[in-house]
Order: C-alpha cells, then structure tokens, then sequence
C-alpha cells in the first residue's frame, strides 16, 4: 500500500500559486516586484509628549530629539522639522509580447502585441512628522505632529 | 558480463524535465547590494568636547570643520527692508539678541540597498539614514545648545 506522493512544497502553496504562476508563465513576459524603503530615523514619541508650549526651549529639544532634519531661522522664531518615512509598493506586470517573440518568427505578432500588457502597481506612503515652533526668546510656541507610518496597512 | 541496465522510458525523463525546464527562469537571478554615503563622517570622540556654555563657534570651527549649513535670520535683508522705509537722516534699530543665534549643521547620510533579483521576482529594499549634528550659538557665539542624532547606527 503505498501513501501520497511526497512533494517539494506543501500542497496548499503550489495550489495558490499554480494560477498566477500558470499566467505568468503563459504570458511569457511579467514580473512581481516588492520594494520597502525607510528613510531617516524614528521619532521618539515618548520625548515628543514630554514637550510642553510655552516651556520647553530649543536646547532643551535638541537635547531631548536630537538633530532636527530641516531648520528655518525667522525674524519672530525658529522653526525645526523632524521626519521619518516608510514606503511601501508593490507592483506586478503581465505581457505576451516576449512569448509572441520567440514563437512568431516572423516577428508580425510580436509588433501587434508589443504593447499588450498590463501593470498593476501600489504604493503606500507613511510619513512621521514632527513641526516645531520657537519664539525668539527660544522657548517653545507650538507643535504639529503627524504619524503617518501607523496608517500604512501591515 | 556487465549487467545492462534498461533505458529510462521517454515520458518519464519528460515527467522529470518539462517542470525542470519551466521552472529554471524562476530560479536564476542575482543579489545585489549596495552602499552610498553624503557628507564628511561626524568623528564622536569631537562630540564629547562640545559643552553647552563653554565651547565657542571658533572652537567647534577647529573641532568639526565646515559646516554644511549655517542657519541663521537674514538681519541685513530685514534692515534694509526698515531703512527702505524710513525717512529722515538718522535712524537707531534695537534689534533682539536673538536674532543673531546661529545654527550649524553638519550631516552624513548613509543609503543602504539590498536587491534580489530571482525569475519575475524582484524585492528591493532601501534605507536612509544620516547621522546629523546641530549646534545652536548664541549671539556671543558660544554653544547654546546641541542636537545629535547617530542614525546610522540602526543600519
């Protein structure tokens, strides 16, 4: 009596990615493509709350959060801005062209075709932001915050 | 006599090659790693000789060199903007101490990217971070305050 058939994968996976696997491969020509990137540092949230108007000073913040990314002297103040961003895409393609070309030798198909495909791309992008505002004695006026990476979907 | 050994039958080297064939442009591809950096490195060692209230522009100028960006309020433009204005033979501006802070930064940025490239498969991924130092002056040009984000170090 023998049992199932061992297999490399599970058979749940190659199942879920025997169809779009299939395509791809039918079609000849696409391709799935992930990128993340981060860029600058986090922002200290816990040092963020301890930020009092009207009371905490621009040595204090730069203390406290570090080196801001973008600073503006103005004649009533100081402005100082710290972010943090997440990007997220994810992008897939599907095209017949390329197939066309190896099994057309007359090239005719591949001409027709060259420009059928299709691409589906998204992109999402959180960014955390943190705006401050000095008066000219320095102490600060008031603050802008924004954390955009928490809505960027997991 | 040496033993003959039968010829595996056709369609089972095609069983074992076909899904071979179709599945070796999904198996090439290549990593690929890469490392770009911005700005002259921020030595730490200097970091810990800049003291609020003591250290002078002079000597963060000797410590750290040229900075990257001097922020400071655009005084003259703002004068010349009054004196536009004025009219008369003299004129006595009081203008706020404050106004004549000063900010230097200094920055390094490090990019670090990492691509594996595998049949129609590509992830990439990407990461930014600098580490950057602002030194606020007062109008005396001495060391107000100090802002020191080491961002590369979570790279």
């Amino acid at each position: 009596m023998s049992g199932p058939r061992p297999t490399l994968l599970p058979r749940t996976i190659l199942s879920r990615a025997a169809l779009p696997l299939a395509l791809l491969l039918l079609a000849g020509g696409g391709c799935v493509t992930v990128e993340r990137s981060t860029r600058d540092a986090e922002i200290d949230r816990a040092a963020v709350a301890s930020l009092e108007e009207g009371r905490t000073t621009l040595p204090d913040v730069l203390a406290l959060l570090g080196s801001p990314l973008e600073v503006h002297q103005h004649p009533d103040g100081t402005l100082v801005v710290y972010r943090h961003q997440h990007e997220r895409s994810f992008e897939w393609s599907i095209g017949i062209s390329e197939s066309a070309r190896v099994v057309d030798l007359t090239q005719t198909s591949a001409e027709l075709l060259g420009n059928l495909s299709y691409r589906r791309r998204s992109v999402h992008i959180g960014e955390d932001r943190l705006v401050l505002l000095f008066d000219r004695a320095r102490v600060l006026e008031s603050i802008g915050v924004a954390w955009g990476t928490d809505a960027l979907p997991q | 006599m040496p033993a003959i050994v039968p010829p595996v039958p056709r369609p089972q080297v095609l069983r074992i090659l076909a899904p071979a064939m179709l599945l070796l442009p999904l198996i090439s591809g290549c990593v690929a790693v890469g490392h770009s950096y911005e700005g002259n490195p921020i030595s730490r060692d200097v970091l810990d000789r800049i003291e609020v209230g003591r250290t002078t522009r002079a000597e963060v100028l000797e410590l750290l060199g040229a900075p990257l960006a001097v922020e400071r309020v655009d005084v003259t433009g703002l004068t010349e903007r009054l004196l536009a204005r004025i009219e008369g033979d003299e004129l006595a501006l009081k203008l706020d101490p404050a106004l004549f802070d000063e900010l230097y930064i200094y920055r390094r940025t490090q990019t670090d990217r990492f691509g594996v490239f595998l049949g129609v498969y590509t992830r990439i991924t990407s990461d930014q971070r600098s580490d950057r130092l602002t030194i606020l002056f007062d109008p005396e040009g001495v060391v107000l305050g100090v802002g020191w984000t080491p961002g590369t170090d979570d790279l």
